[in-house]
């Protein structure tokens, strides 16, 4: 526990709450209510998702008041994952196309 | 930070052993380091997901099978339980025993309301004939990754609401310390951190 982690304000909390809550809404509603085209729908849940997990690492798992090698260590192996994912999906897609 | 200055801070020094090059205790340390492994998991479920879905002709429509909006409940209760778990360590770093647990308690029946109504989904999907290999919708791989990513979440869901419930046990006997607390609550945060992907990839896109 540092000094910066113990000034952490309560309205930090709010503010990420209030914030997190919103996003989702507009989730539901990019399903649910409007109708549009699927490539804005995608970067809409995409981009939220983003907002999201970045707000919840950073206020509600107190990353903003670690050390920048803490932050290494948690965010480096998600976007060795993320690579992987595009590593092997056109080798999957190809190989589920020849069934 | 008290290694932030002077000769002695050069990145070797920093990194070459004899301290704790993060700052931070070993118990926060090895909650990461599990935090880490299991996010790895749950990245290599989802990339299942992803690339049997990608890979296959079609993906069934969740909106008319699936209670999005029900869903959507369920993640708003989860992030209002991050956010009271997380007023919960600002209590306890204050010294706010009282404070803590009370705000521990919302965080835990909110845990167990989630539990709960993952549950109904499920049986409202069994119902419909969901089952682990097979689904009406001719998909099998549907309702495969259903099961299982949202089934490992859930328990991921039942097992912290122990966790915290010890937690405050400890809290309220003197047992536990603030960072006890802030360790446990890097678990309900990740619990709501991997929700984030998991709620988009098997409700909405």
């Amino acid at each position: 526990m540092t000094e910066a982690t113990q000034q952490a304000p309560t309205r930090a909390y709010l503010v990420a709450w209030v914030v997190l809550l919103f996003l989702t809404a507009i989730e539901v509603s990019v399903v649910l209510v409007f109708t549009l085209p699927t490539v804005v729908r995608v970067t809409i849940l995409l981009i939220s998702a983003l907002i999201k997990a970045s707000l919840i690492g950073a206020y509600y798992m107190n990353l903003k008041f670690e050390r920048l090698a803490m932050v290494y260590i948690a965010l480096i192996p998600l976007l060795l994952g993320v690579l992987m994912f595009f590593a092997i999906v056109p080798d999957a897609a190809r190989v589920m196309g020849l069934r | 930070m008290a290694v932030e200055t002077g000769d002695q801070d050069s990145l070797a020094a920093r990194w070459s052993g004899g301290r704790s090059p993060f700052d931070v205790s070993w118990g926060k340390l090895m909650m990461w380091l599990f935090l880490i492994s299991d996010a790895l998991t749950f990245a290599g479920l989802l990339i299942g997901l992803w690339v049997v879905r990608l890979g296959g002709p079609t993906w069934p429509n969740r909106a008319a099978i699936m209670n999005i909006r029900l869903v959507g409940l369920m993640t708003a209760i989860l992030i209002c339980s991050s956010t009271t778990m997380a007023i919960s360590v600002y209590a306890a770093r204050q010294g706010a025993r009282r404070q803590a647990v009370w705000f521990l308690t919302a965080t835990i029946i909110a845990g167990f309301v989630f539990a709960g109504m993952q549950a109904a989904e499920w049986s409202h999907f069994i119902g419909d004939g969901a089952r682990l290999n097979t689904n009406p919708w001719g998909v099998p791989a549907f309702s495969f990754t259903f099961f299982v990513i949202t089934g490992l979440h859930g328990l991921h869901v039942l097992g912290g609401c122990f966790y915290l419930w010890a937690m405050a046990h400890r809290i309220i006997k003197g047992l536990s310390t603030a960072e006890g607390l802030e360790i446990a609550g890097l678990y309900w945060g990740f619990v709501d951190l991997v929700w984030v992907f998991i709620w988009p990839s098997i409700y909405l896109l």
